[in-house]
């Protein structure tokens, strides 16, 4: 388990997180979701050990992060990960090797194999998502206990994200490998994470199961005989509303089964209710604390 | 295995090339130098040589640490580095050490193939001294190293640590000259003729060449006199070697990942360089400056203010100046009038 307590962190001076605290329970998929400039990076890298945790306290497993045992069991896949102009995959296991010698050089080769890698190539010529499978294919083959990933979809193709996600879900299933996760893109965090983080305001406004999350909300589409006013929906609690004529979509904060009949007293000639997704809530969560307009 | 162990294996390996190219580069300058310098105009002029040696020793451990630590400037490195699980003491030593026994690995090879060459062309020089002087210089090569390991791990940039470096060779020099101009010390002129970081391996190789070339116990004698006369430079030398190592242990333990790249804020960088520099040319050059001529004057204060805001725009990477900086460089302005009215009341 990672126990994050009290953690801040600045930067020059700036602060980039204060007061978060947080929990990843083992075998848990969670995904670490903010605007850009929210402190998801930062906080990675404070996990990992990259970052020296200047206030605060993080616990793997009981043992404060700045100690070496405690990493034993974690690896961290930035956003930009380390190459030179030799690196090879080859050179990179090797590195790798040093530091976890149980690396499984089997699993290792399966994915390069998967990914249509050369493992002698220097990675320079590499696009970002075939680096960005070369390491995936390393932190699958060390096997940790805990998997930190940085903008994790970030340059990989859809059979790439699919080959990913696939094997994320069988590494938690056999190993019980928890998983904490950063990205934008909310709809594949929704396909494999059972929970989530936000990070806002420079600590965790948000947590918690990802789908009790997307059904706070439910999303509607009503077609009305004649244009109707927005005021219509004034006694309803609207998070988003878009009109075209007669037609309006509407997002309400609440249980659709509760919120359909008092839909349906406003007369409309067609209601259907919509899927509702865990980006769409995350936008009506941004849009609530005003980032977007 | 410790992982202490495989990462030091792993580091020394993964920079056996540059190690390889730098070692065969050494010796063949050396031995060419050896050679150039015995069949000068077709004179037998039996030259030791020695000078090639510690000439190379000196920029082997100058550029080592450089090479060694240039990674570490680099935030996508840091942030693979930093999460394995080793602790950065560890690591620390690591490096260190990789680096340390690269420069010896380098000089010894050097070495050996000078002393192969030496033995293999006259018997007229006196080569048992030469294993002394294998041992001390690698004594002085070490302080070099530790300083330059820790001079350039202030920095947070390549370009930034190389310049701290260069900056730092000709400080203790440039310390001892402007206090020898203000308070006329013999102290501090001893000091300034033994200031410069590779001066101590002049020396060393001035009294060996000696003992090595002319067999002259003498040379020795006048050596051990010349020590004793200068112990405290030695315990400079030996403190400034201690410190560096502790210097550097502390800074590589202490130094966030979040710094690299970002402006190099360290005491001993450009914070304190760019105004001893500015100040150290304003003392210097106060003779001048208040020679009633004004357009002496004039290129003097020019010059410095150049200086210390050429200074500041590498710093601060633009003109980005702080009031400090502005302070600073105002202040410098005033400081050889100071100066003149300390020395030369009336």
């Amino acid at each position: 388990m990672i126990e994050i307590k009290h953690l801040g962190h600045d930067i020059g001076g700036k602060i980039i997180l204060k007061n978060v605290n947080l929990t990843l329970q083992e075998g848990s998929v969670m995904g670490l979701v903010g605007i850009n400039g929210a402190g998801k990076t930062t906080l990675l890298r404070l996990i990992s050990g990259v970052f020296a945790v200047k206030q605060g306290e993080i616990f793997i497993d009981g043992i404060s992060v700045s100690k070496e045992a405690s990493r034993k069991s974690l690896f961290f896949l930035p956003d930009d990960p380390y190459y030179t102009i030799y690196t090879t995959g080859e050179s990179l296991y090797k590195m790798y090797k040093v530091f976890y010698p149980a690396i499984d050089r089997a699993v290792f080769d399966r994915f390069m194999r998967e990914f249509a890698l050369d493992p002698k190539k220097p990675i320079r010529n590499f696009s970002k998502g075939m680096r960005r499978q070369l390491y995936i294919s390393l932190a699958l083959a060390v096997k940790p206990k805990y998997l930190l990933l940085d903008e994790a979809f970030d340059g990989l193709d859809p059979l790439s994200r699919l080959a990913f996600k696939k094997a994320i879900n069988e590494f938690v299933e056999e190993y019980g490998t928890s998983v904490l996760i950063s990205s934008h893109s909310l709809r594949e965090l929704e396909d494999f994470c059972d929970s989530y983080v936000l990070i806002d305001n420079q600590t965790v406004s948000d947590s918690g199961d990802i789908a009790e999350k997307v059904s706070r909300f439910c999303k509607f589409q009503l077609a009305f005989r004649e244009e109707v006013s927005k005021e219509l929906f004034a006694d309803l609690p609207v998070a988003s509303l878009e009109q075209n004529g007669k037609f309006v979509r509407v997002v309400l904060e609440g249980n659709a089964a509760e919120l359909r009949p008092l839909l349906e007293a406003l007369n409309p000639a067609v209601i259907e209710e919509m899927r509702m997704d865990f980006e769409e809530t995350f936008i009506h969560e941004v849009e609530k604390r005003g980032y977007v307009k | 295995m410790t992982t202490f162990w495989r990462f030091l294996y792993y580091r020394l390996k993964s920079s056996a090339l540059r190690t390889v190219i730098f070692t065969v580069l050494s010796t063949a300058v050396c031995l060419l130098g050896i050679y150039m310098a015995n069949k000068w105009e077709n004179v037998e002029l039996c030259q030791s040589g020695l000078y090639m040696l510690a000439t190379a020793l000196c920029i082997i451990a100058s550029i080592v640490p450089l090479f060694e630590l240039a990674g570490l400037k680099n935030r996508r490195n840091l942030d693979t580095l930093y999460f394995f699980p080793i602790g950065r003491q560890k690591m620390a030593t690591v490096y260190f050490l990789s680096g340390w026994m690269q420069v010896v690995f380098i000089y010894t090879v050097t070495f050996i193939a000078s002393l192969i060459w030496l033995i293999s062309q006259t018997d007229y020089f006196a080569l048992i001294y030469m294993l002394p002087y294998y041992f001390l210089s690698l004594v002085l090569a070490f302080v070099i190293f530790a300083v330059f390991s820790f001079l350039f791990l202030q920095a947070n940039t390549v370009a930034d640590g190389v310049l701290f470096c260069v900056l730092w060779i000709f400080l203790p020099f440039l310390a001892g000259l402007t206090l020898g101009e203000v308070f006329d010390i013999d102290f501090f002129e001893n000091l300034y003729s033994w200031g410069i970081l590779y001066t101590p391996m002049n020396n060393l190789t001035v009294v060996f060449q000696d003992l090595i070339e002319i067999n002259n116990p003498a040379s020795w004698d006048r050596a051990a006199g010349e020590i004793m006369d200068r112990w405290y430079v030695f315990f400079i030398w030996g403190a400034a070697g201690c410190a560096a190592v502790n210097g550097y242990m502390v800074s590589f333990i202490k130094k966030g990942a979040e710094q690299a790249g970002e402006i190099s804020n360290s005491p001993f960088g450009y914070a304190m360089l760019v105004p001893f520099y500015g100040y150290c040319l304003m003392i210097n050059a106060g003779a001048f400056l208040v020679s009633l001529d004004p357009i002496v004057d004039s290129i003097v204060i020019v010059g410095y203010l150049i200086l210390m805001l050429s200074g500041y725009l590498i710093y601060r990477r633009g003109f980005h100046f702080k009031a400090s900086d502005i302070i600073l460089t105002v202040i410098g302005v005033i400081i050889p009038f100071a100066v003149m009215l300390y020395t030369n009341p009336a």
